[in-house]
């Protein structure tokens, strides 16, 4: 008789496959290759966490990099080396973080980016999340500007638009796969729960779920907020990876990439987000040299704006996704549902 | 006459100049089906939206099991034992059917977000009650070997059997029906109209009923109140109100009040 193998053991199972061959990857890959393996990583936890709130919950939130931004700043500050800081005119930390002796371990700065990103999230998400469909990206997209502004401002804290070198280079794959692990068994056990019905309920059709005893704005600020520690986290790794952040590079751009990973990949599944942000940044690196061949820079952005037209034309529900309602049928009763609001219910 | 579980006192709703409910008031038995009739655009929905908490009252008072709920959230009226099912179906379309039922079970999860985290023994507990109240409730409705279909998929008169057993998967002791049967056959609303007998029985659930279908809601009400205008211009028994005058001229011509 054939059982089946419980979920759970498949997560155990691949857990300690991918480490096998991040073991693997580490002993044989070229620096090259490995960098662009943790970013996949990192990207990977961007768009897993980003589904969440865009994918399962339906708010199509475009402030992902905005959390990124804070758990980036907020690590890079926190473990910044004591002797460097005098140089890079970088504060010492306050008492409450230590003293101005003190630098963080990678490990609690990570979460305290996490955290902040988190806080952030509660903060903005009771304003933001009461607005519905395009007025919610764009005030989260506004959320996003007003980050940006503040790291190019606050020059005594993030030293303004030039940004902060010379960041302690922490992140490894290990890290790096060991909290994607985390960010998609986390989300995993969610999206298997009543809150992830919750979510999805919300996101079919809010007033049914409201009916039906779910509070709205308790599970959306839920989401929202998890979705953003985990952002924080990427942040934070991002920044002990390429050992130099700028403001503008949690910008427009980086918001732009991530949401085609995961409109590429699928939204609201789990492997989705991995594949979209696997395949986009394998994409990016195996035409960067075609793009400083030919000079054309910004070729793979185009690339990517092309790839999001062609797969929301022709396979809208990305590419491991499987049609499980017509997407077009779907949007109409959505607005239906949504105009009802305003007019007669009939 | 027994324990009143809803009480109604003069409720209004107007949406800009347009009186969609004016003066409208009841007061429920525990235990009883009333229906509420009336022509197209007399108000009733409106009256439903009021009741759970989807709309705002002007003025008025609701009064639930003692408490006035005039002021709390749909999710909040819910968790008390109200709830109700849509007349323009709202179901969750991508979800599958047992899904759908599953979500619904949410008011009397306690489980909190550590112990699923963690997969804690309560965990699991609970789901195996879901589950097992989900099974329950897809059998009743004759649901079952649809449960792993997506609810978009489902035809028309089983996607209202789902809305009806969803709204039971949240414990009730109110549900508000709006117009159960419509789109249906004859004799598929012959069937739901034993369900609805059956299940009112086996819960002991309190209903109000929204209905075109004459037969139907004349069947299984007790008292039917008549809304024309936003305002019941009759009550009585399915009888007395076969032969009101006024409901006939409300009806007039719509040809509907052929029982
Ligand atoms: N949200 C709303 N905004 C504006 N007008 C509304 C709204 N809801 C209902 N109305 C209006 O209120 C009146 C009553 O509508 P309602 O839907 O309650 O009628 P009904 O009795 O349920 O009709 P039907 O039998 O066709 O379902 C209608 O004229 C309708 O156009
Ligand atoms: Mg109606």
């Amino acid at each position: 008789m054939k059982r089946r193998i419980p979920q759970e053991l498949w997560f155990v199972i691949g857990g300690l496959v991918l480490f096998g061959a991040l073991f693997v990857a580490e002993k044989t890959l070229n620096r090259y290759l490995l960098h662009i393996l943790i970013l996949m990583g990192i990207y990977s936890i961007a768009t897993v966490s980003l589904n969440l709130t865009n994918g399962y919950t339906g708010l199509f939130s475009l402030g992902h990099a905005a959390f990124m931004a804070i758990g980036a700043y907020t690590s890079t500050l926190l473990t910044f080396p004591v002797p460097l800081r005098e140089a890079y005119d970088l504060p010492r930390l306050p008492w409450f973080l230590g003293g101005p002796d003190a630098a963080w371990s990678f490990f609690p700065a990570l979460l305290a980016g996490g955290v902040l990103a988190s806080c952030a999230a509660l903060l903005i998400g009771a304003p933001v999340l009461r607005l519905r469909g395009h007025y919610l990206s764009v005030a989260s997209l506004g959320f996003m500007v007003i980050v940006v502004t503040f790291a190019k401002t606050l020059k005594g804290i993030t030293r303004g638009p030039m940004g902060i070198s010379a960041i302690p280079l922490y992140t490894n794959v290990y890290w790096t796969f060991l909290w994607l692990f985390i960010t998609m068994y986390v989300v995993w056990r969610i999206v298997n729960s009543r809150f992830g019905r919750a979510l999805m309920a919300l996101r079919e059709d809010e007033t049914a779920a409201q009916v039906l005893g779910i509070y709205p704005m308790k599970y959306k600020l839920f989401a929202f907020v998890v979705g953003a520690f985990f952002a924080g986290v990427a942040g934070g790794l991002y920044a002990h990876l390429t050992k130099a952040i700028r403001p503008f590079e949690f910008s427009f751009t980086l918001t732009f990439q991530i949401v085609v990973m995961l409109i590429v990949g699928c939204m609201g599944t789990m492997s989705g987000p991995v594949v979209g942000a696997v395949l986009l940044l394998a994409l990016r690196y195996a035409l960067k040299p075609l793009e400083e061949h030919l000079k054309l820079y910004g070729l793979i952005e185009l690339i990517y704006a092309l790839l999001l037209i062609v797969v929301m034309l022709w396979k809208p529900e990305g590419l491991v996704g499987r049609k499980r309602v017509s997407v077009r049928g779907h949007q109409e009763r959505k607005e239906e549902g949504e105009w009802a609001r305003f007019s007669t219910p009939r | 006459m027994s324990e009143c579980i809803l009480k109604v006192e003069n409720l209004w709703k107007n949406f800009g100049g347009l009186m969609a409910v004016s003066g409208y008031s009841l007061e429920l038995p525990r235990g009883a089906i009333y229906g509420l009739i009336g022509p197209n655009g007399a108000g009733k929905t409106t009256v439903f939206n009021l009741i759970s908490g989807v709309l705002k009252p002007s003025r008025g008072r609701i009064v639930f099991k003692g408490r006035d709920i005039t002021h709390l959230r749909p999710d909040e009226i819910t968790a008390l034992g109200l709830t109700r099912t849509f007349q323009n179906l709202r179901l969750f379309p991508s979800l599958t059917v047992e899904e759908n039922l599953k979500v619904a079970a949410h008011v009397h999860a306690r489980c909190g977000f550590f112990s699923t985290l963690f997969c804690a023994p309560s965990f699991f507990r609970e789901e195996k009650a879901i589950e097992r109240k989900a099974r329950e409730m897809l059998e009743r409705f004759g649901l079952y070997e649809f449960r792993k279909e997506i609810a978009a998929n489902l035809p028309y008169g089983l996607q209202r059997k789902l809305d009806i057993a969803r709204a039971l998967m949240t414990g009730p002791e109110l549900v508000l029906l709006d117009e159960p049967s419509a789109g249906m056959n004859t004799k598929e609303a012959d069937d739901l109209a034993r369900l609805v007998a059956e299940l009112q029985r086996d819960f002991h659930l309190t209903m109000i009923i929204v209905e075109h279908r004459m037969s139907f809601v004349m069947g299984l009400a007790e008292v039917i109140q008549v809304l024309d205008y936003g305002s019941v211009i009759a009550v009585g028994t399915p009888e007395e109100i076969r032969q009101n005058p006024k409901v006939i001229e409300a009806y007039l011509g719509t040809g509907d009040l052929v029982a």
